[in-house]
This record gives structure tokens, sequence and C-alpha cells, in this order.
């Protein structure tokens, strides 16, 4: 028996849809799991594990946005993690040098927000009394001046 | 040990409503302190509540809402939350309604000069508790309907913080809540007048006066009592406390104010105070 090639053509599409309407059913009726794992597992977790694995890198270090409790503008992300980074006051000024002062006021504050979020959730609280806002590695002094001494600041009521 | 004189850069100007603000810089370029400089101004002028343009106002006009704030002001508003938490309410945001109501409804100077006539019959809006109308989230906040928030001096002391932190020797004074770090131009500490006379040496630490003899009018002054919802009547005039920030300081400072000299002893060195003087109303 010969078959044209048309009959031959019109085979293969019937069985093609045919196929692919069975693997449709076979998909939908496969049982899933509840959960599945937004992103990769890892740390070497096995692909088996069916809860869900969150990355560790929100919060403390998220400067990619996941895990802050404000929003910046994009562009300026890559300098607050810079600044979130610096150690030291000259570091700082030199990463600040470039911006307006409405984009140092927000960067500071977004900088701000990220170490607070990150201190909470480690169960720590910043600015108690007895360290810098740097996180406390700096203890505040204070003694008495003798009262010839020339102040150099007045605290007073505004 | 240090000795060598470092060298000074020392710059006064008027802002927050004509307030004096210092910043003294050691050994730092003159450059970094024209940029702080102009930071205080923009700060002002994107969180002033006397202009309805600025970003505070506008958050307030969206009362009810969901709206969208900048990274500044989200965090000023987390600030102010904490600043609730730590004075047991007594700086409480919140109070910017009653303060309207006693008739701060302009800058200092215009009610100095024209103040209000305010109708002793007329509700007192009450002020209630911050966190209970406040919600701040990724990017956006709201305040619920008919309620409106104030930074005040959290404000200054959140900003003289960040400015100082900036400069490993400096000392930044904004209207009264003064940030320190480092060691003085002479490297002797930076030595600070409290209210009552009496001088402090600090080295990193937070300088912060409140009291009712500055901001005032006839019939009023600018420190509202939460509980009261009225300006606060209190026998001290005057509070300076020193801390570990010019924010907790300023926190400290303006909470024993309103809650009077009998317990504020106690109250404050719990709460990290290292010092503190008071001037009474005589």
């Amino acid at each position: 028996m010969t078959l044209t090639a048309r009959a031959l053509k019109a085979i293969s599409s019937v069985s093609a849809v045919a196929l692919c309407g069975v693997s449709g059913v076979l998909v939908a009726t496969d049982p899933k799991p509840a959960a599945a794992p937004l992103r990769p597992p890892v740390n070497g977790a096995s692909h088996g594990t069916a809860s869900l694995v969150i990355p560790p890198t929100c919060g403390a270090t998220g400067f990619a946005g996941s895990g802050a409790t404000a929003t910046l503008d994009p562009s300026l992300l890559p300098i607050a993690q810079r600044l979130g980074q610096a150690t030291t006051a000259t570091e700082r000024r030199a990463i600040l040098a470039s911006l307006t002062a409405s984009q140092r006021l927000d960067i500071e504050a977004y900088v701000r927000a990220l170490r607070r979020s990150a201190m909470s959730s480690s169960g720590r609280c910043e600015d108690q009394g007895t360290g810098s806002a740097d996180g406390g590695s700096i203890a505040p002094s204070v003694v008495a001046a003798p009262a010839s001494t020339q102040p150099l600041i007045n605290t007073y009521v505004s | 040990m240090k000795t060598a004189t470092a060298r000074t850069i020392g710059h006064a100007f008027a802002a927050f409503g004509g307030a004096r603000c210092e910043l003294m810089v050691c050994d730092a370029p003159a450059a970094d302190v024209s940029a702080a400089v102009a930071d205080v101004v923009t700060f002002e002028r994107r969180l002033t509540r006397f202009d309805a343009r600025s970003e505070l106002p506008r958050f307030n006009a969206a009362a009810g809402a969901r709206a969208p704030v900048s990274a500044l002001l989200s965090e000023l508003l987390r600030v102010c939350l904490d600043a609730y938490l730590l004075s047991d309410g007594l700086v409480n945001a919140a109070c910017l309604p009653a303060l309207v109501a006693a008739g701060y409804d302009r800058s200092i100077t215009a009610v100095r000069r024209h103040p209000a006539i305010l109708r002793r019959e007329a509700a007192r809006p009450q002020v209630p508790p911050l966190p209970e109308v406040l919600d701040v989230g990724a990017g956006w906040a709201r305040v619920a309907p008919g309620c409106a928030v104030d930074l005040g001096g959290v404000g200054k002391g959140w900003l003289a913080d960040r400015l100082c932190e900036r400069f490993d020797n400096a000392a930044v004074n904004l209207g009264g809540d003064v940030r320190t770090r480092g060691d003085g131009p002479e490297c002797r500490g930076w030595t600070v007048a409290l209210c009552d006379g009496r001088l402090v040496t600090v080295g990193d630490a937070g300088i912060a006066t409140s009291g009712i003899s500055g901001r005032r009018w006839p019939g009023g002054h600018h420190l509202i009592d939460p509980r009261t919802a009225a300006p606060a009547r209190t026998d001290v005039t005057t509070v300076s406390v020193v801390a570990g920030t010019a924010l907790r300081a300023e926190v400290l400072a303006k909470s024993a104010c309103v809650m009077g000299a009998s317990a504020v002893d106690a109250w404050l060195a719990a709460r990290g105070s290292l010092r503190h003087a008071l001037v009474l109303d005589a």
C-alpha cells in the first residue's frame, strides 16, 4: 500500500496533535507538591527537598531591594551598597560627594533603614545610648569641664 | 597622644524656622562642610510642614490612603515610631492637629507676630497613640484619616547624627540638637554648655536641649503633652540631656520636659541618659 505525500502529512499532523493532547492531559493530572521552591535550593541542598528554601541574602545585605524597609531610585542602589560597606568617614564622604543633597539624604536614610532592619532581625537594638549610631563600637564619653573653659557649643531651646 | 591643633572649619547659619545651626569640622575639605550645609537646607525644604509643596504636608493630605514616600520620609516616620516607644508615648508625632489647635499653625515667626485667636470652647483634638495611626511599609506609608504627623525635633536629631558621622572630628548643632565626634579641635574633646550653664566635655555623644521657653506665643508653646493634647503644663522650663546620639538626647530631653521634674532622674537614667541638667520654673 502506498500513501501519498499529502496523506503522510495529514497522518503526521494528527499524530502530533494527539501526542500533545495526551501529554497535556498527563501533565495536568500529575500530582504536584503543595509548595515548590521559588528559587533553586542553595548550599548543596538536594533537589528532592520539599520545603521552601529562602536564600540567605535578604534583610542584612539586601541592597537589591528585597528585605529593604524603604525604596530607592534603582540607579542609586549601587552607591547605597558602597555606602553601607564604607568603614571610615572619609570613605563615606567620597561616596556621597558626587550626589545632590536630596540624593545624599535619601541614600543615608535608605542605608539607615537597612541597618535598622538587619539589627531588628538579629535581635539587636541600636542607639541605646551606650554606643555610637554606627552600631555601638564607640562608647560616648562625658566629663564635667572646668567652669573656666570656654564652651565651643551651646545647646539651647530653639 | 595627639597634641597638634586641628584645622577647623566653622559655619553658622539659620535653619528650621530661624534656629541657629553650626557645623564645626576638623581636618576635612571645605567642600564636604558645604555639602553638609546644603543637606540641612534641603532637608528642611523637603519636610517642612509650612510649605504645602513639601513631602510631609502632601503625605498628611493623603491621610487614609497608602501614599508613596521617599526613603528619607520613610526612615523618619520609622524613627518617630521608635521615639514613641522610647519616650513611653510622650514624644508623639501624631500631635500635629493638637499643635495647630494650640496656635502653632504657621511658622514660628508668623505666630509670634500675629498669634492666632484661640477659642476656648473649641474642641481640642485628641492625640492618638502613634502606632495605632501610622503604618510604614516598603516605599509607602499611611496615616489614619483625620490624623497628621509632624517630625518635630526628631528630624533635627536624626540629621545631626547623619551629618556628624561623615566626619571623624566634628560637632554639628542643629537648633540645639548637638552631635559630636572625635576629640575636638585641640584634642581635648568638645566642650558644650548645657542649659543651666554647666559645661561638659564630650567625645562621641549627642546633646539636646528642650523646653517651653523657646517656641512660645501668647497663650501657648510648642511642647504638646499627648496625654492632654495641650501645651505641657510642667515645672521644667528647660532640660538638657547627654546621650549616645543627638536623636536619643532629643527624645529624652523632650520627654523629660513634658514629664516634669519629679520623676525625671530615674526615668532618664533607665533610657541611656549619661547626664542631664534642668532649669525649673521659678
